[in-house]
């Protein structure tokens, strides 16, 4: 029979596309604020599809109100017992895929090379590159 | 009249015979023999309406040949809660009453029918308690016409005493689409033989020699609906030289036209299917569900659907759950309605949008974790509806509890299916792996867990005999209700929830990695629902996967891990998905292979390195030009006619090119394409052009292979922007920052 009511999803990204003209009319920071706050309100998809309310947007700023207090407790805690959070600090994603291409090279037989480009710019001509290399994003998900 | 014999055998085909009324086909238990008896079988249908139209139709069709008798009596209609008037009308044979069902439904289309149009298959079982390759008792007089029978077995037994089935595989040398084929590989228990398709046509007397030896009773081909059948009967009538593929020599080969219709958001195709005669032909490219339960399940779908083998191997679950509820409601002596009369009932705004809910779909957290559980509700759905009692002619349930005491059609169908499923699967963990019933019982169960799946979706289905809007979302309403209980108990407990997926938790506790750490919250569960839920395993790592669109984004059914046994589960990643090119699949499974390998957190970076390793290779390989075409085929689908598409995807460019060469594309049919550089950028596969690999188009093969790889390295920190300015630089050039070159 299909379904008659659209679904949460559905209901967020209306909600998120009311907010368009409000966001556009705000300043970029405030933009990229915005879209993070939008975020969170979608981590709790599921509770606000299960309180079936008649206005989803409540629910949705419930649920951003929730992660901020979640940040504000987190950041409480580590403020408070800075001991207990040494460990956690990660490697930056860069950090961790450059290991992964140095160990590679490694086992590979090849040598990872030093950026040289600055010692190489004072001796050689610069090249314009015509042709860069660019991908379109992909047409579509086969 | 003549004397009659007992017979005991294993009924293997039942199909109407315009004489007798039934032609049945049975293995003999006593010699082996294939034999054919025939079966008088009268057969009523119902009447219900205003007294002056029916006593107009009685009239009317009084004199009838066909008819034998025609009386009033008082039924129950499912629906209704008090018994109805009708009109009996007993024909004289199934065929008979088909007939003369659609010409009294012109006349007077206001009437209601009942039992009018039932499958031959459905009204046997219902009268003699019959299925397909149950083991029969029969009583047959002199001229083979069976006088009684009885079943010596149920549909519902575990281990059912089956017949010794003789089983032909034939199989073109090649993929009949794209090449000629130039010969058919035979194969049964006894002889494995490769007859070349000469030109004069021996090979047609070879095969009709071996069909008449080795008689077999399952035909099971590869493209025999779509190609070999055809081939073979069209170059017997060319040459002149018989072939004789129906055991039942009378008849020719039946053809069922192609069809494509919309089930479960695909539109799905179906081509035209060759059915035989005394004998079953099983087209394995064509039985929908045969990669999944291949011929033990399908023969099980079989028996308890009690639908014909050839039809049970090739159409969807549904309609076997939907021949399943109208034996119910004829065991249960209930009219079956010809045409649904039950429609969606008035609801409020408010009271819609807290009804037309799926079920619980949870946001996980995403990223790496350790030591976590993965607790599933056994058949959850059909659990709630037998617990629960939902059926459409009952009251429904508040939440879990039945508003009635006897169970409806709905439940009382699946009862027994679902005791079946779970004794099976209780019957496989007593087994070793390696036990030679291990893999025939996995099967079995995977075509009973089908039917149960769909039973559900029937309940919605506005054009399902007992389909019901409201009692669809009391079964969801109850899975909503059993797993937030089933949360609570996890809380209370002391757990972290990490994931909630409609009937599955996946659940972690400090120190509890073991699978008996999970015993008592499993039993609470149980306890505290009413339904059974099991541990599935005890993952040493499970990643749940961000949004490819915006990694912020927690998606619910993405992701990977590892069970402690060693066993790799992967959700929604491109190594499952059917379009994704063999090779790009095959690479990702080797790197969460290689993944898998890490008993400890501490051994996974090594594994991710080697992980990494793999993908460095496979990106080298594939920028060589080194990966063969045939690796790299798509596997695309047009989902509407052709001319109904405003913008051509790579899909519709490649179904056109087949249009144009003369090749029929039909919604829903899988359209196979490879990228190619410069114009035309898709060659469709199924053309049979020859594409050399230095013509493909790498850059789009790289970035497949680009984003399956990031889908299994995202939760060790490699992001895809970062992954693909690697990968589509020359791998060297990348500027190191000197601190890390120094570790």
């Amino acid at each position: 029979m299909g379904r008659t009511i659209a679904s949460i999803t559905q209901t967020w990204q209306e909600e998120e596309a009311a907010l368009n003209r409000f966001k556009r009319a705000l300043r970029k920071d405030d933009q990229v604020l915005l879209d993070e706050l939008l975020v969170l309100s979608r981590l709790h998809l599921a509770e606000a599809s299960y309180a079936s309310n008649l206005y989803p947007l409540d629910m949705y700023l419930i649920a951003i109100l929730l992660e901020v207090y979640k940040q504000l407790k987190t950041i409480q805690h580590e403020f408070y017992n800075p001991e207990q959070h040494k460990d956690q600090a990660r490697l930056e994603e860069e950090e961790v895929f450059l290991k992964l291409i140095t160990n590679y090279l490694e086992t590979s037989g090849e040598q990872p090379q030093e950026d040289t480009t600055e010692a190489q710019e004072e001796d050689l001509p610069v090249v314009e590159i015509e042709d860069e290399r660019s991908y379109a994003d992909f047409e579509e998900a086969p | 009249m003549s004397q009659t014999h007992t017979f005991t055998g294993w009924l293997l085909d039942l199909y109407l015979n315009q004489e007798e009324g039934l032609s049945l086909w049975f293995i003999s238990a006593d010699d082996d023999s294939r034999v054919c008896f025939r079966q008088r079988f009268p057969v009523s249908f119902y009447v219900a309406g205003p007294n002056e139209t029916l006593r107009a139709l009685w009239k009317r069709i009084s004199g009838h040949p066909d008819v034998l008798s025609l009386s009033r009596q008082r039924k129950q209609d499912v629906f209704e809660d008090q018994l109805v008037d009708v009109m009996q009308i007993e024909m004289e044979s199934p065929a008979s009453q088909v007939k003369l069902f659609h010409d009294i439904e012109q006349i007077y289309p206001d009437l209601t029918y009942y039992d009018a149009d039932l499958t031959i298959n459905t009204r046997y079982m219902a009268r003699y308690a019959v299925f397909p390759l149950a083991l029969c008792q029969l009583e047959v007089d002199g001229n083979d016409v069976i006088q009684s029978i009885q079943a010596l077995n149920d549909r519902w037994e575990l281990f059912p005493e089956l017949p010794p089935l003789r089983v032909l595989q034939v199989t073109p040398d090649a993929d009949p689409t794209r090449s000629s084929v130039q010969s058919l590989l035979v194969h049964s228990d006894r002889f494995e033989l490769r007859l070349a398709l000469d030109p004069q046509g021996s090979y047609l007397q070879t095969f009709d020699q071996l069909l008449s030896d080795y008689n077999p009773d399952i035909l099971a081909t590869d493209w025999g609906d779509s190609w070999l059948i055809p081939f073979l009967l069209k170059d017997s009538e060319a040459k002149g030289i018989p072939l004789q593929l129906n055991r039942d020599t009378s008849r020719p080969v039946r053809w069922q036209k192609e069809t494509s219709y919309f089930s479960y958001g695909h539109i799905i195709y179906r081509p035209e299917e060759a059915h035989l005669f005394g004998r079953c032909h099983i087209d394995r490219k064509s039985a929908m569900m045969w990669s999944d339960y291949s011929l033990p399940g399908t023969l099980e779908m079989a028996r308890v659907t009690t639908m014909p083998i050839e039809k049970a191997a090739r159409v969807s679950p549904g309609q076997g759950i939907s021949a399943m509820q109208v034996i119910t409601g004829l065991e249960k002596d209930v009219l079956v309605p010809y045409q649904k009369r039950q429609f969606e009932e008035f609801k409020t705004g408010l009271q819609l949008i807290q009804s037309d809910r799926g079920g619980m779909v949870y946001q996980p957290l995403t990223g790496l974790h350790t030591d976590v559980a993965q607790i599933d509700f056994v058949s959850m759905y059909p659990a709630v509806i037998i617990l629960g009692n939902i059926s459409p002619e009952v009251p429904l349930p508040d939440g879990l509890t039945p508003a009635h005491h006897d169970l409806g059609v709905v439940p009382l169908t699946l009862k027994p299916l679902y005791e079946k499923r779970v004794a099976i699967k209780q019957k496989l963990r007593t087994y070793p792996e390696n036990h030679p019933m291990v893999a025939t019982l996995k099967e079995r169960a995977q075509a009973l867990k089908w039917l149960l799946v769909v039973c559900f979706g029937f309940l919605g289905y506005k054009n399902a005999r007992y389909g019901h809007i409201e009692a669809h979302e009391a079964v969801t309403r109850g899975g909503r209700e059993v797993l937030l209980r089933a949360k609570d108990v996890a809380e209370e407990e002391g757990y972290e929830v990490l994931h909630m997926y409609v009937d599955a938790l996946w659940v972690k506790k400090k120190d509890c990695n073991k699978p008996e750490h999970f015993t008592e919250l499993i039993k609470k569960i149980n306890h505290r629902t009413g339904l059974t839920i099991n541990l599935d395993g005890v993952y040493r790592w499970v990643a749940f996967l961000p949004s490819k669109v915006d990694p912020r984004i927690p998606v619910a059914n993405r992701y990977f891990g590892v069970f402690q046994s060693g066993e790799i589960k992967v959700r929604g990643l491109e190594a499952r998905r059917r379009d994704t090119p063999l090779w790009i699949a095959s690479v990702q499974k080797e790197m969460i292979r290689l993944l898998g390998q890490a008993r400890t957190k501490n051994e996974l970076e090594d594994c991710i390195q080697e992980a990494f390793n793999h993908y460095q290779q496979a990106l080298q390989t594939l920028k060589a030009g080194m990966v063969l075409p045939e690796q790299l085929v798509i596997n695309g689908k047009v989902s509407y006619a052709l001319e109904a598409y405003k913008a051509s995807t790579a899909s519709v460019r490649a179904a056109r090119q087949m249009q144009a060469a003369g090749m029929p594309v039909k919604p829903g049919m899988r359209v196979r394409f490879v990228y190619t550089r410069g114009e035309p950028d898709v060659v469709a596969w199924d053309l049979g052009s020859k594409v050399e690999p230095g013509n493909l188009d790498s850059d789009k093969y790289v970035e497949l292979l680009i984003r399956a790889a990031c889908s299994v390295l995202s939760p060790f920190g490699v992001s895809v922007d970062i992954l693909r300015e690697w990968s589509l630089s020359d791998g060297l050039q990348l500027h190191l920052p000197a601190t890390f070159i120094m570790t």
